[in-house]
């Protein structure tokens, strides 16, 4: 066989194979994230909501919040909680949890800093209040492309616990549906083997 | 005129049959069976909705296999052409001695990178199609960025080849080169980061253009000296071998 030939029939086998395991464990486009947080007098609870690999819309709800602050970063969040601890913030607990089949990651940390987080954040980006649309959950919604961020950050809470609900939906996201993969791989063969024939008959 | 097509049909002849030599079955068809399958897999399990990070993933440990097929298949096989006295043969070819040293830098370095790493891409094209059409500027950006520092790991391993003229020692010498200078690219950046040094650490990230391109595409923080670094050092190298080649180079 042909070099250009070889090359096709391993792109039909590579996408054959590649398929079947992206139908079976492949991307995600919802994810979700629940968590009740303890926030105590002088915590601020932190969430950063950070597109890895996709782009989409999230929505975070946070039922119990007074105070709630939200602002769009680029970079990683988990980066940025280990930067609170360089400024002598005292960081209590922090855990990112991966959605890697969604392309997100969720961070959550519990700052004993409410006022002066508000005001370290506010130097990297504008720091928006949030206001409750009624009764007691605070919404925000934003769109993320890749890389980007979104931090939600509660520094006073009427409740001793606050309720977290974070949902992401991937938005710009397709590939080829197993049939279509099979079909792209024949059309491939295909083409590898007219090469062939014509490279027989021409010597 | 005659003589210069005949020349360059004689060039045409030795190249032909030295990208026989280097990417003959089965070696080529498994690795890049492999390696696109592998791409398209990683692109696959996460709804990458970016070419620029497409292309990475797919890229990334496309560069490492294309390093050691390299140093294993293209210089230590230069090496064993040299001890069998098959490149003797090429040389007794009315072709100047440069020519050849050009011809075996094309077949063994240039056309395998290009043909290794484009696999996944088309892999990951076809299977992502309608994601990753709208930036096909980017991928092959960072297609010639990955292709850069393919060439510049090829070309060093290929000079080792010529130089030691040892099938054995040609391959254990790449890989370690390989190793050394990817080890160097993290120690520099490192060290540059921990001493609070930018020139290091700038210099540490430039080795690797992958990531200077990445940045650039990125909007990230970089500097343009760093895009030109990897192909100055190729072009360095290059001279070095098609000088060590026409002056000092004897055949066993």
């Amino acid at each position: 066989m042909t070099l250009p030939s070889r090359l096709l029939v391993a792109i039909s086998i590579a996408l054959v194979i590649s398929s079947i395991v992206a139908d079976l464990y492949g991307a995600r486009l919802e994810s979700s994230y629940k968590n009740t947080i303890p926030v105590g007098p002088g915590t601020t609870l932190f969430l950063g909501v950070s597109s890895l690999t996709s782009s989409g819309r999230v929505r975070v709800e946070v039922d119990g919040a007074t105070n709630m602050y939200y602002m769009r970063l680029t970079g990683d969040p988990y980066t940025l909680v280990q930067q609170f601890r360089a400024l002598n913030l005292n960081v209590s607990a922090s855990r990112p949890q991966f959605d890697l089949r969604a392309g997100v990651v969720y961070v959550v940390a519990l700052i004993q800093a409410s006022p002066a987080i508000v005001q370290a954040l506010s130097l990297l980006g504008e720091v928006i209040p949030v206001v409750q649309a009624g009764g007691s959950t605070s919404v925000v919604e934003a769109r993320l492309a890749t890389g980007d961020n979104v931090v939600v950050i509660v520094t006073e809470a009427s409740k001793p616990v606050v309720n977290v609900r974070v949902s992401y939906s991937v938005e710009g996201y397709s590939r080829l549906t197993p049939l279509q993969t099979m079909l792209a791989s024949l059309a491939i063969v295909a083409v590898a083997t007219l090469l062939e024939l014509a490279r027989r008959r021409l010597t | 005129m005659s003589s210069w097509t005949g020349g360059l049909s004689r060039a045409y002849h030795v190249l032909y049959i030295d990208v026989s030599d280097v990417l003959r079955p089965p070696g080529l068809d498994v690795l890049v069976v492999l390696l696109a399958m592998l791409g398209a897999i990683l692109v696959s399990i996460q709804p990458v909705t970016s070419p620029i990070i497409a292309s990475r993933i797919a890229l990334d440990p496309t560069l490492i296999a294309t390093a050691l097929f390299l140093a294993i298949r293209s210089s230590a096989g230069l090496a064993t052409l040299i001890q069998n006295g098959i490149l003797s043969v090429y040389l007794t070819y009315p072709i100047h001695k440069v020519t050849v040293a050009v011809i075996l830098f094309v077949s063994r370095v240039v056309i395998p990178s290009a043909l290794i790493l484009a696999t996944p891409l088309a892999t990951i094209l076809i299977l992502l199609g309608p994601t990753l059409y709208k930036g096909l500027d980017v991928i092959l950006g960072m297609y010639l960025a990955f292709l850069f520092q393919s060439t510049l790991y090829g070309s060093i391993f290929i000079l080792i080849a010529v130089r030691v003229k040892s099938q054995a020692t040609s391959g254990i010498l790449s890989v370690a080169a390989y190793f050394t200078y990817t080890a160097l690219n993290l120690i520099l950046t490192g060290i540059g980061g921990a001493m609070g040094n930018d020139v290091v650490r700038r210099v540490g990230e430039a080795l690797y253009l992958p990531d200077i391109a990445y940045y650039a595409y990125s909007n990230l923080d970089h500097e343009v000296w760093q895009l030109t670094l990897v192909p100055t050092l190729t072009i360095l190298v290059l001279v070095t071998y098609l000088a060590y080649m026409s002056r000092r180079f004897e055949v066993l």
